[in-house]
């Protein structure tokens, strides 16, 4: 169902990709009833409004993809599956050059990754092994119709 | 005076394992604990407490708590315990038998044998309660 946001629209192209079945996506937090990594955490950056035409803003979201892992090769798996979706950089499968969005009430425009960084936590994970985090941010442009 | 000779006794016997690092494809370090450093250990675990600090951006909880024993593995800079599956740990402190306890923080007590302290390690761990 499309969404009137482009969070719930990233989190419905996301739950479209093979990698969701295993390692699901959260918005913001995990709940409780959730196993431990590997999973990702959708963050919402803010939206920006250009208002070059009057009515009809084109809207710029910024948002990250938070990639929680039990090693640094699975997590890249998880990156990897997150920008192309395993297919072809020019086939626009993943988010990367994304095809399309499911939104409602603007017009898809075009989606881009603007930075990527690795880390490892602090706090270790189960049975004592570190977790690795990938933060990857993009910029998503539509412009607003309803 | 062995710390478990009088009336406090250990509440659970754990396997004390060592740390190897190794590297993934991605160049992220691998730890394991595949060196079993001394099994059978005999600790008392105390001050339990639990909290969701959130990391991972989760909610799932950690325990804490301390482990105190006489064993020179205790105060090994690079150990794990893992308590023993089986009494008096399944009886007196069920919710970490079988588990893996990571050690937080490790202290080394000298004790005195004119005052009768017995010397002996405390070993902070943690237990994150991940499914």
């Amino acid at each position: 169902m499309p969404s009137i946001s482009v969070i719930g629209a990233v989190i419905e192209r996301y739950e479209s990709f093979a990698i969701s079945a295993t390692v699901p996506m959260w918005f913001h937090e995990v709940p409780a009833e959730e196993d431990s990594p590997p999973y990702v955490v959708l963050v919402d950056e803010g939206t920006t409004p250009q208002y070059t035409t009057e009515y009809e803003p084109l809207e710029t979201t910024r948002l990250r993809f938070e990639i929680f892992h039990t090693s640094l090769a699975g997590a890249d798996n998880v990156v990897s599956a997150i920008r192309y979706n395993a297919g072809a950089i020019a086939a626009q499968l993943g988010m990367d050059f994304a095809a399309s969005l499911p939104l409602t009430g603007s017009n898809f425009l075009g989606m881009k990754r603007d930075r990527e960084q690795r880390f490892v936590e602090g706090p270790r994970g189960l049975g004592g092994v570190p977790i690795f985090r990938v933060s990857m941010s993009y910029t998503v442009t539509a412009k607003r119709t309803a | 005076m062995p710390l478990f000779e009088g009336d406090l006794q250990p509440n659970a016997f754990v396997d004390v394992y060592t740390l190897s690092a190794t590297r993934d494809s991605s160049g992220g370090t691998v730890e394991a604990y595949t060196t079993l450093a001394a099994s059978n250990v005999a600790v008392l675990i105390s001050q339990g407490s639990g909290s969701r600090d959130g990391r991972f951006e989760g909610r799932l909880n950690t325990q804490r708590g301390v482990a105190t024993g006489e064993h020179v593995s205790l105060g090994s800079q690079k150990m794990r315990l893992v308590v023993r599956n089986s009494a008096p740990a399944t009886v007196e402190v069920p919710w970490v038998a079988g588990k893996s306890l990571y050690a937080e923080s490790i202290s080394k007590h000298l004790g005195s044998s004119t005052d009768e302290i017995p010397p002996r390690y405390t070993v902070s761990w943690e237990l994150y309660e991940g499914g």
